[in-house]
């Protein structure tokens, strides 16, 4: 192995050599010529890229449909506002990919029964709002066939609840109803072409089951039913009076209201009238004439004081026999014949022997499902 | 003849009738309700009545059990006071009341059909002596059925035919090998 051997002259050069390097190396760190030198080194320069992204809508994506307004029973009565159900709202957002904010918009059909039985309920009938999620939010409206603006700006990776309401029609037939619903998103700073607007369909996805209901009005007055101050009977002539007159319960209308989707039955029945007073006065029957033993209280359905018929004046005169399609009286109740409209007039007998004293008591009405018992 | 005349005139005392009344209305769905549960299981189920008041005025409405379903049901609220409704014939929606009705059924109850009605009586709010009533009424059938029956799941079933075939076969074959010796 060779040692390479400098003379003491060869040292003293690397020496001063060395010595120089590390004064100007110190010289140009501490002066700042570095970066002076810096801008005249060489340098490896690369192209620019510009890129464009488009502004996209992906899909719709609709979270507790269908609009279900049924509820969690057998179903909804008519002519009543009711809520989507089980869950209020429906979420609405837009797919991943999405990457502007959009504006929503909504229309719906007509709701129509099954088979065709009924009538349509229109899409008039549903209102709905959101809060929009940040976005801007615009009243709540009553939905159409047409597209309706429901909120403006929302952000693209923000969603919001729509929360609706159906009212449903008076007097509206019991039957289930389906209708279509349909959720359009567009944005501004879509590129044109695919991407720009998305429509969401909903075939049968509003929803509402009707119930059987009746409406029962009785009008009996705004005053009481008043046969005045009457004298009690004698043996077989009991005297008697017509409650007849506005001061008198005159008349009684029994209406079957426009809310009802049946054909109905009408029925009334009376109780025992007590003394008012809380003497010991004793009872007497009205119970209003089950054949063949009329009571005393007795019921015509005449339509005006002036043909108040004499020689009618009990209830079983009205009496009709159980048959195929009408049920006839029973047992405490009787048949109203005509189930709308109908004026009544009160007619009393007084008992022999009665006790002198103030009489009351109840007479109740009850509507009933045709055909049914009372 | 004036013993009789005296009778007459003392039987002639004054007797008044009034029956109070006012404007009656109530409106009520479904009008009927279906129940069937099984034998032999403690049930607790729940339907819901709605009680409408189409009346310009507020009315007080109280609600009664009859027949024999009156053991085993109850609804919630009994009794209840109903804001005024836009009136009949306006078209307008009325007010509504869900009237929960609450089938209560014991475990040990026995095979059977119970029916009844539960009947909406509408009052007015003030006081006073109640001359009319409206009545409405749902009809009830509540059927128990029989126990239920649970089905075993099929891969069980499977098994068992497997190990019963295993078990024939072992006899047969042990039959067999006895009276081949």
């Amino acid at each position: 192995m060779k040692v390479l051997k400098l003379t003491l002259n060869q040292k003293k050069v690397v020496f001063f050599c060395l010595s120089i390097f590390i004064v100007i190396y110190l010289f140009i760190e501490l002066s700042g010529l570095k970066s002076v030198f810096a801008q005249y080194a060489p340098v490896i320069q690369g192209t620019t890229a510009n890129v464009s992204v488009s502004g996209f809508l992906e899909y719709i994506n609709v979270t507790y449909y269908p609009v279900n307004f049924t509820g969690g029973g057998v179903g909804r009565n008519p002519g009543i506002i009711v809520q989507k159900y089980p869950q209020t709202y429906l979420i609405i957002d837009m797919t991943d990919n999405t990457n502007i904010a959009w504006d929503a918009y909504m229309s719906a059909s007509d709701l129509i029964p099954v088979n065709g039985v009924g009538t349509p309920i229109s899409p008039i009938r549903m209102t709905v709002w959101s809060d929009c999620d940040g976005g801007v939010q615009l009243p709540a409206t009553t939905l159409n066939y047409n597209l309706i603006k429901l909120c403006e700006d929302i952000g693209f990776n923000r969603n919001f609840n729509l929360y609706f309401n159906l009212s449903i029609p008076v007097g509206q037939y019991n039957n289930t109803y389906y209708g279509n619903l349909t959720i359009y998103v567009n944005s501004s700073d879509a590129s044109p072409g695919e991407g720009s607007n998305r429509t969401w369909y909903g075939p049968d996805n509003t929803t509402v089951k009707i119930i059987q209901h009746i409406e029962f009005w009785w009008n009996a007055a705004t005053t009481p039913i008043d046969f005045a101050t009457l004298t009690p009977g004698i043996g077989f002539t009991s005297p008697s009076a017509n409650a007849t007159g506005p001061s008198a319960g005159f008349p009684a209308n029994m209406t079957v209201g426009d809310n009802t989707n049946i054909y109905t039955d009408i029925y009334i029945k009376g109780t025992d009238l007590f003394g008012l007073s809380g003497m010991a006065l004793g009872t007497f029957n009205i119970t209003i004439g089950i054949p063949p033993s009329p009571g005393n209280l007795t019921y015509s359905n005449a339509t005006s004081s002036a043909t108040w018929p004499s020689t009618i004046k009990f209830v079983n005169y009205t009496y009709q026999a159980p048959g195929p399609t009408y049920q006839g009286d029973f047992t405490n109740w009787h048949h109203v014949p005509n189930y709308t409209d109908v004026p009544s007039f009160w007619n009393i007998s007084i008992p022999t022997l009665a006790k002198q004293g103030s009489y009351g008591g109840d007479v109740t009405a009850k509507a009933v499902d045709e055909s049914t018992a009372p | 003849m004036n013993q009789q005349r005296l009778k007459i005139l003392v039987s002639m005392v004054l007797v008044s009738i009034c029956l109070v009344s006012t404007v009656n209305a109530l409106g009520l769905g479904p009008l009927s309700l279906d129940v069937t549960i099984e034998k032999g299981k403690e049930t607790d189920l729940i339907e819901y009545i709605g009680v409408l008041n189409p009346e310009t005025k507020p009315i007080h409405v109280t609600a009664t059990i009859t027949g024999s379903i009156a053991e085993f049901v109850t609804v919630d609220p009994q009794e209840f006071d109903m804001p005024a409704g836009p009136g009949i014939g306006t078209g307008l929606p009325r007010p509504s009341q869900d009237v929960k009705v609450i089938f209560k059924m014991p475990r040990e109850i026995s095979e059977n059909r119970y029916t009844g009605e539960i009947v909406f009586t509408q009052q007015p709010v003030e006081g006073g002596v109640l001359g009319t009533a409206v009545q409405l009424g749902v009809k009830v059938n509540l059927n128990i059925g029989k126990m239920a029956t649970a089905e075993m799941p099929i891969y069980i079933t499977g098994l068992t035919v497997v190990l019963i075939i295993f078990l024939i076969a072992s006899i047969v074959v042990s039959i067999m090998r006895r009276y081949h010796e």
